[in-house]
């Protein structure tokens, strides 16, 4: 995988996540959607800032 | 200048946080100078809600303010928190009472986090005098704007409006702080988040973000409100 395709999955990702939003403001998610936006979220972070700087919190994914 | 709200975002899973973090939180806006036409909690679907008689609780936008002064909107799934930096969780409550600010025709909102308080009178003036800009407090010590505090009004409220439609895809992974587009950092007033290293707040201290959890319900370290709004020990 070279860096273009990396940036292509981080764009779906953003739309993704961006769709996710509208159900989320509108009260109107299940719970899969919810740990999909808050995995998402994560996923993002981490590969806009790099690990070192986005620290999970550990119970975040229980 | 037009209606004001006053809004701060919440989650509970137990009846004393209600009692002695939001319950205090609303008793010190009302009991304080600050002008508002309404409070409102933007709930980030907390298990367990207060039983207050004077809260409306509702979860649907659509709804207009109700009767009561004092309204709190439920989200019904919970967003949270999964790391410093990225909280969905409060994102959206922040978004949610922009669109509830909008929808009910208020032109002035007023964010102050329920672990935050204006102290002085000087500070609460100065928050009733702004016509204008999206203004948050600056902290010295950790030398950055205190998002925990912000007032839109006039041109400042039309922006948060219109920021808030933005997903939080764009921002996620970036600190309040730094993505918020605040149009004025007010340096003129002394407070900082004293509870993250100290056990009291200084007597000098215009304003306070994250006070001290250990010292919640106890009236000594919240020397600037009355001791009459703090639950009795029987109260739980």
């Amino acid at each position: 995988m070279d860096v273009s395709q990396i940036a292509d999955l981080q764009a779906a990702f953003r739309q993704m996540l961006a769709a996710l939003w509208i159900r989320a403001m509108n009260n109107d998610l299940t719970i899969e959607e919810v740990r999909a936006l808050q995995r998402g979220c994560m996923a993002i972070a981490i590969a806009d800032r790099g690990a070192q700087r986005v620290l999970p919190f550990p119970d975040w994914d229980k | 200048m037009g209606k004001t709200l006053v809004f701060c975002t919440s989650y509970s899973d137990n009846e004393a946080i209600w009692a002695l973090r939001y319950r205090i939180w609303v008793e010190a806006i009302r009991s304080g100078e600050i002008a508002h036409d309404h409070l409102l909690l933007v709930d980030d679907g907390s298990p367990r809600l207060p039983s207050w008689p004077d809260i409306h609780v509702t979860n649907r936008l659509d709804e207009m303010v109700a009767q009561k002064p004092l309204t709190l909107f439920r989200f019904e799934r919970r967003l949270g928190r999964q790391a410093c930096s990225v909280y969905p969780g409060w994102y959206r409550s922040f978004c949610l009472a922009a669109r509830f600010a909008e929808r009910n025709g208020f032109e002035k909102v007023v964010h102050i986090e329920s672990d935050g308080f204006i102290i002085t009178r000087r500070m609460q003036q100065y928050i009733n005098e702004l016509t204008n800009d999206w203004i948050a407090p600056s902290i010295q010590s950790h030398a950055m704007p205190e998002s925990a505090i912000q007032v839109m009004a006039g041109s400042g409220f039309r922006s948060y409006v219109e920021f808030t439609r933005k997903p939080y895809s764009d921002f996620v992974g970036i600190e309040a702080e730094n993505f918020l587009p605040f149009t004025r950092i007010e340096t003129g007033f002394i407070g900082s988040r004293y509870g993250e290293s100290m056990h009291h707040v200084p007597s000098d201290a215009d304003f306070v973000t994250q006070t001290n959890p250990s010292m919640r319900g106890k009236s000594d370290y919240y020397w600037w409100l009355k001791p009459e709004i703090f639950p009795s020990r029987s109260d739980g």
